[in-house]
């Protein structure tokens, strides 16, 4: 019997439409695993399955790896990955069902990736049923949204957003697969061994300004300044003034001051000597309040979240890794919880039933009193809007659906950050009262500041979220007097620029328009999987400072900004309907070709530089310090007849025969400390275990218990 | 390493020097030699500030915390050598 087909991302999300959009519960039945949901709808029989994401992937039209290729096209993805076996199965599944079918929807999610997903599936494995299948957009998997976007769907697939989407895919395997190839296979051909490299159209730009920021940091040198720090006293019981010696009897109350000479300045005292006489004036000495300035300031609301804010936010309050955030968040999405979180909007449109959500996190004991006090509120409910917008989706918030399983950690935290935020938007200003006490000491100018937040407003609502911290200054007027009970000084230096974090690399990424809002963290990832950066405050490591070395020398479009931002700018022009995909693909590739000539020119030069560095970091990464019998180098070396590994020397030709043995299991490295009692090196063993540990390479070291049947060297 | 000429070594690190084009530091590699004029360029400040001497200042930016690893090394590098402040051009 002809039926229609719904094609949906996931299998999550399938379940979801198919329970929304069913007159009566639908039938699940598993075919060679895949789930088919089939039910029945105003007289007409509805099947839905899922995919796995992309079933389809961009492949090199030819066999062989070389390099440049740019005769490529899309295969299924089990073709090309070996991961991907089951998807065989998926896309058989889904041919089968599209023999039958009458009609087409595709409910994947509404955004680039998930459009094309479904043209994929419906253009190869459904015949071209592409061209007659209706598009259904909705922001979040609730009955009532999926039962609108299937009564209201678009009666043709969004090309233009498919199109941007595929061309897109397509420039991404060139750069990438190109790049990568050609450093891999430079080193290869230049006696070097196999490494696996990768660069790309978004990773090399953002590991290039990581590795700018790195040599910021390798090349600071602190200059000294001083801070003059001051601990006041009021007077008690009366305004002595100014000279009077009133404020010199100290019984009143203490508050912290700094010496500011400039009302606009920073504070900072350029000469240690500047700072002595300051200290030696003013400590102990009688001050008077030149004058008191109160202001009140404005705390609006938070606009609410973005997935870039809420990355940045979850990092900075719940310290979640922005590729964990968007994780949760999509798990959020699939149950229903918050809507679709990869947007870029902060707004929250009139067309979201803002009191209907409300009135559902109302039913949650957490959330009741914060929605009962907004929707008690008189007049419209307006939330604070950003500048940020969107076409296809709005600013991520709570469908107003409570949970109905228990969340894990993550999810319940992130949920929660999601509806205070939400919550916050609503509501008032807040406002912070500012004091700023100037006192007048011998000549010289000291400032107190305090703050206190005057009124709550949205605050409440964020909850745990908002951090403020409380200074309040004691009451007095000016002329009053006041004794400076200890004045010192502290000696700083000027700080290097700060180390990027997660959640301020991907803010530099969609300031400088790199990748794109579902990419990014996939990216930073990466880059941390690759070995090319490390820790939570980034660094990059020495392999990583190789590759982008290399990339800047010979492809240096590849690592600038302006390509990226050059790509992304035809990606919207597509999207807009103004130029082809064809032509973006063409023109890209005119302009790499040239790039790929220069390697292929200078090939040997290039696998020969990439092979010195990956060498030294080989034999740094090998070396475990000095030997303390002749000053060589102690080395990792692995016998070639028992395959055991063991420490040696560099001097072994110059007769130093010191050997030590080492652990054979785990992975080794140096830690650049030498044993205290002994002064051999000392090395870290992490074995499978989360915990590593160190130990001294000695077997004779005085430290260590003798073992029965060793002797000590 | 091996396969760097002597010459073209850097004094501090090793590494290739690219041929040692630095008239003021000769024989260092990119990074040292942009290290070596922060640690030359920044000594009149501290000697303004603090009253430094050369050496002293050395000291101090070698123990620093917040020193930078490239101007560590060529602090370390130049107390070493006993690099004076006359011989900085050299």
């Amino acid at each position: 019997m002809p039926h229609q087909l719904i094609i949906c991302e996931k299998p999550s999300a399938a379940a979801k439409i198919a329970y929304a959009l069913a007159e009566r519960r639908p039938r699940l039945e598993r075919r060679r695993g895949v789930p088919v949901y089939t039910f029945e709808r105003g007289g007409r029989t509805v099947a839905v399955v899922p995919a796995l994401g992309h079933l389809y992937s961009v492949a090199q039209g030819s066999a062989g790896w070389s390099f440049p290729i740019f005769d490529i096209g899309w295969v299924p993805l089990y073709e090309v990955s070996r991961k991907a076996k089951r998807t065989r199965a998926w896309l058989e599944v889904i041919s089968g069902l599209a023999s039958g079918a009458e009609s087409f929807v595709s409910a994947c999610d509404f955004d680039t990736e998930g459009s094309l997903i479904a043209y994929m599936i419906l253009k190869h494995a459904c015949a071209g049923a592409d061209t007659r299948a209706g598009r259904m957009k909705f922001s979040t998997l609730t009955k009532g949204d999926l039962t609108a976007a299937y009564e209201g769907m678009m009666e043709k697939l969004d090309y233009d957003v498919i199109f941007a989407g595929k061309a897109r895919h397509e420039l991404d395997w060139i750069f990438g697969v190109n790049v990568s190839r050609a450093l891999m296979d430079s080193l290869r051909s230049s006696g070097g061994s196999f490494e696996v490299l990768s660069a790309g159209r978004v990773q090399s730009p953002t590991l290039a300004e990581l590795k700018r920021r790195e040599e910021g940091i390798s090349l600071h040198l602190p200059d000294p300044f001083w801070l003059v720090m001051a601990e006041a006293e009021t007077a008690c019981g009366g305004s002595p003034g100014l000279g009077s010696g009133g404020g010199g009897e100290g019984t009143g109350e203490t508050f912290p001051a700094a010496y500011r000479p400039d009302p606009a300045g920073s504070g900072q005292v350029l000469s240690l000597r500047e700072a002595e006489r300051v200290v030696g004036e003013c400590n102990g000495s009688p001050a008077a309040v030149r004058g008191v300035d109160i202001s009140e300031v404005r705390i609006p609301p938070p606009p609410p979240f973005s997935l870039g804010d809420l990355q940045s936010e979850a990092y900075r309050l719940l310290g979640m890794a922005p590729f964990r955030t968007q994780k949760v968040a999509e798990a959020l999405y699939l149950d229903a919880l918050i809507s679709y979180p990869r947007t870029s909007s902060q707004r929250l449109p009139p067309s979201i039933d803002h009191r209907g959500i409300l009135r559902g996190l109302e039913a949650s004991p957490r959330y009741r009193e914060y929605a009962h006090e907004l929707l008690c509120r008189e007049g419209q409910l307006r939330p604070r809007q950003g500048r940020a917008t969107d076409s296809a989706h709005p600013a991520i918030h709570p469908t107003g659906n409570v949970p109905g399983r228990r969340l894990r950690r993550d999810e319940s935290r992130l949920f929660d950050l999601i509806v205070r935020r939400f919550l916050a938007a609503f509501g008032e200003c807040a406002s912070k009262e500012v004091t700023v006490i100037s006192l007048d000491c011998r000549g010289h100018r000291f400032e107190a500041r305090g703050e206190r937040l005057a009124s709550e407003g949205w605050t409440r609502y964020y909850g745990p979220h908002f951090r403020f911290r409380e200074a309040p200054l004691p009451k007095v007027s000016a002329g009053d007097g006041v004794l400076m009970r200890r004045v010192w000084h502290e000696g700083r230096f000027t700080e290097p620029p700060p180390r990027f974090n997660m959640s301020s690399i991907i803010r530099f990424m969609e300031r400088n328009g790199i990748g794109t809002k579902s990419t990014r963290a996939t990216i930073l990832e990466n880059m941390y999987r690759r070995g090319y950066i490390r820790g939570a405050r980034i660094s990059v490591t020495g392999l990583g400072l190789a590759v982008v070395g290399i990339l800047e020398r010979f492809f240096p479009e590849l690592a600038s900004i302006e390509l990226t931002k050059r790509v992304e700018g035809s990606m919207e022009e597509i999207e807009a309907g103004r130029r082809s995909p064809e032509g973006v693909v063409m023109e890209a590739i005119s302009r790499i070709k040239p790039v790929f000539e220069k390697i292929i020119a200078d090939y040997e030069r290039v696998g020969e530089d990439l092979g010195r560095v990956l060498s030294a970091l080989r034999e740094g990464k090998r070396t475990l310090g000095p030997c303390p019998a002749c000053g060589g180098r102690l080395v990792v070396i692995s016998s070639r007849r028992s395959g055991k590994r063991f420490v040696g020397c560099t001097g072994y030709g110059e007769g130093c025969r010191l050997t030590m043995p080492l652990p054979q299991k785990g992975f080794i490295s140096a830690t650049g400390e030498r044993c205290k009692a002994c002064g051999f090196p000392v090395i870290e063993v992490r074995g499978r275990g989360p915990r590593a540990w160190r130990l001294c390479i000695n077997v004779g070291c005085p430290s260590k218990k003798p073992v029965q049947g060793l002797r000590r060297q | 390493m091996s396969d760097v000429h002597p010459k073209n070594r850097c004094r501090v690190c090793g590494g290739s020097s690219g041929g040692g084009s630095g008239a003021d530091s000769g024989g260092l590699c990119a990074c040292h030699e942009a290290a070596w004029r922060e640690v030359c360029g920044h000594y009149p400040t501290w000697e303004a500030r603090m009253g430094a001497g050369w050496g002293e200042y050395l000291a101090e930016v070698a123990r620093n915390p917040l020193t930078g690893a490239w101007v560590r090394e060529v602090a370390e590098f130049m107390i070493r050598n006993r690099i004076a402040r006359q011989d900085r051009r050299a």
